[in-house]
């Protein structure tokens, strides 16, 4: 859709969004998701506050932006010439892009110049206070050799009703750029999240996500990364820990389309109470794509008999010369652990607690900002606790 | 007086009867030993005393102090002063042992408050207990019996039992899997814990761990009773004989 008026899209995508049927349960990617009962005429936008805390004069003055998406569109519109927002997700996609791209009117713009390289983290706040729907798109632009750690921490307060989140990321990473992507939500039980991320990487670029899953009624997360440049890494590393009545949908695509990238994907979830979980990975790897290296492990550690995980693997590969695996693991905390921890004065939720610590390592190990760290941690002692 | 009072226990493990009856009473600053063949029901006495879902009493009484220890979750008994070193101790990824002894600590030393143990003030601790136990600094921070080697697993065990200061200690066959230089080490530990105010139960299938602490009170467990007490000259009589004179007075009687 390039080429468009903002207005232009928005309207296509409105035309779109009204034309496409409420996804189905008879949809391969739905079927354990079922929206049906959803009315999205409901949702109307609601409030809520995205905290920027400002720039170094120092990185201003390197040509570092990061600014909301709105002021972004009207004073940047010439770093956006190629990388216009909904570039990468299509409305046409599904009915909640389609919703998205017909509604999105907040959010985020992160551009770095090149070999510009942060120390510090970006973060931002996102606070939902009220019940609707909110349309954040967060647009991240890294030239050449930039790096950066981005951080986005979700929030809701305490609300009647229900707020629908429908928000989008894209991530443009030039040849041998850097982002870690860390995601934490800790949401009341008033939000349904459908969220689609998605990052193209060029030469050498590197783009890890990170996703830390606590909160909400419902949420759903896609992420797909393409790899367009020889050399590109990504890490897809989340740990989500449902409870109560919770339902969480992930999904992580990688797609080799060139020879030599790599891809590794770690998820690692905790399900407690009547929640439920389904993971969907695949790796598609592309006939010239030669010399991929992509591994996908996705876990479930079961505490409950209410709760239930799926876990869809998949392989798409088209080269011969690659290495590719995938492994799943489904189970409950091992007794002997707890009766060993238990037996040092550990009660039992404790006991739990630190194994429960120690699986999510292997993720939470990556985090290297130990504020951010500790509210994975936290976020998991409450869930314990709760 | 303190005392572990063990009074007519029997304990099934699925369904099939281990102990048959064990009277053992342990005395605070006593080290009594529990030793017998293969299958006699020694580590199943230690399992059960410290509360293992698998274990179901089927009779007895087993006191603390006085205190119905079957009446508490195994955190309780830990609590209340109960400690096992265990044969195979499990091994947990990704909690550093200095971060889950601590735990352990404000577990045991506060119960029911929300008084916590200062982490300088705790490492401090830590570190003169590993020390005493002439363990590397480095141990606090590897994950928890991670990848350690069997009389790594061991030290960690008395470790903890340094740390933790229960009054009463089971020790599970200490002793297996090590060999004689890492049996020594860990024995060596072993001395500096034991005192007026410990009663410790060493279980053991041979006498050889006997040598470094010198029980008080020896007993013989077969086929799930404890068939004759003595003093130390016990377990020099089973290093020369075996166990098999007392397998025939069990059959015998």
């Amino acid at each position: 859709m390039k080429g468009k008026s903002t207005e232009g899209k928005r309207t296509e995508a409105l035309s779109i969004f009204q034309k496409l049927p409420m996804p189905s349960p008879k949809e391969e990617s739905w079927k354990y998701t079922d929206v049906r009962d959803l009315n999205l005429q409901e949702f109307g936008p609601a409030a809520q506050k995205i905290e920027f805390p400002g720039l170094s004069d120092e990185l201003k003055e390197k040509g570092v932006i990061f600014t909301d998406i709105k002021t972004a569109v009207e004073k940047h519109k010439e770093l956006m010439e190629d990388h216009e927002p909904l570039s990468l997700i299509s409305p046409e996609e599904d009915k909640f892009t389609a919703m998205h791209g017909a509604f999105w009117n907040d959010g985020v713009f992160i551009y770095v110049p090149r070999n510009v390289s942060l120390k510090m983290p970006l973060r931002n706040i996102f606070r939902g206070s009220g019940s609707g729907g909110v349309f954040s798109h967060t647009l991240i632009i890294l030239e050449e050799g930039a790096g950066i750690d981005y951080i986005e921490e979700h929030y809701s307060e305490k609300f009647e009703g229900v707020c629908l989140r429908n928000d989008a990321v894209e991530i443009f990473a030039g040849p041998n750029s850097r982002i870690t992507f860390h995601n934490f939500q800790k949401w009341e039980d008033n939000v349904m999240n459908f969220t689609y991320w998605k990052a193209r990487l060029a030469k050498d670029a590197r783009v890890n996500w990170i996703l830390g899953q606590f909160g909400g009624k419902f949420s759903r997360v896609k992420i797909d990364s393409f790899f367009d440049g020889p050399g590109s890494e990504s890490k897809n590393l989340g740990v989500f820990y449902g409870s109560g009545e919770q339902h969480f949908d992930f999904t992580t695509n990688v797609h080799h389309l060139v020879p030599n990238t790599t891809a590794d994907i770690l998820m690692k979830g905790v399900l407690d109470g009547k929640a439920s979980s389904v993971y969907r990975g695949k790796i598609k790897i592309a006939k010239i794509a030669q010399g991929t290296n992509s591994y996908l492990s996705d876990h479930s550690l079961i505490l409950s008999n209410g709760a239930v995980s799926h876990s869809i693997p998949s392989l798409e590969i088209d080269a011969n010369d690659v290495k590719a695996s995938h492994g799943a693991t489904l189970g409950k905390p091992d007794e002997e652990e707890i009766f060993y921890l238990m037996s040092r004065g550990l009660r039992r939720k404790e006991a739990e607690r630190q194994i429960i610590l120690g699986y999510f390592s292997p993720v939470t190990d990556n985090i290297m900002f130990d504020d951010l760290r500790e509210k994975f941690n936290e976020a998991l002692h409450d869930k314990v606790r709760g | 007086m303190s005392e572990l009072k063990i009074e007519n226990l029997h304990v099934s493990v699925e369904g099939k009867e281990i102990l048959k009856g064990v009277n053992l009473v342990i005395k605070k600053g006593e080290i009594h030993a529990l030793m017998g063949p293969n299958g006699s029901g020694k580590s199943t006495l230690s399992f059960a005393l410290m509360g293992h879902p698998k274990y179901e009493i089927t009779g007895g009484k087993v006191t603390l102090d006085g205190k119905n220890l079957f009446e508490m979750e195994v955190d309780e008994r830990a609590k209340a002063g109960l400690f096992l070193s265990f044969q195979y101790p499990s091994e947990i990824p990704g909690v550093s042992l200095a971060n889950f002894l601590r735990t352990a600590y404000n577990e045991v030393k506060y119960p029911d408050s929300e008084k916590k143990v200062n982490i300088v003030d705790f490492m401090k601790l830590l570190y003169g207990k590993m020390e005493l136990l002439k363990m590397d600094k480095e141990f606090a921070k590897r994950h928890l019996n991670v990848g350690f080697s069997g009389g790594e697993k061991k030290r960690t065990e008395i470790l903890q039992l340094a740390v933790l200061e229960p009054k009463f200690a089971i020790l599970d066959e200490t002793d297996s899997g090590l060999d004689v230089d890492a049996l020594r080490v860990v024995a060596a530990g072993v001395k500096k814990l034991v005192g007026p105010h410990l009663g410790v139960l060493v279980i053991t299938h041979y006498q050889r761990i006997l040598h470094h602490i010198k029980p008080h009170f020896v007993h013989i467990l077969v086929d799930g009773k404890i068939v004759k007490s003595g003093d130390y000259r016990l377990a020099e009589d089973v290093e020369k004989s075996g166990y098999e004179i007392y397998e025939k007075e069990k059959v015998a009687a």
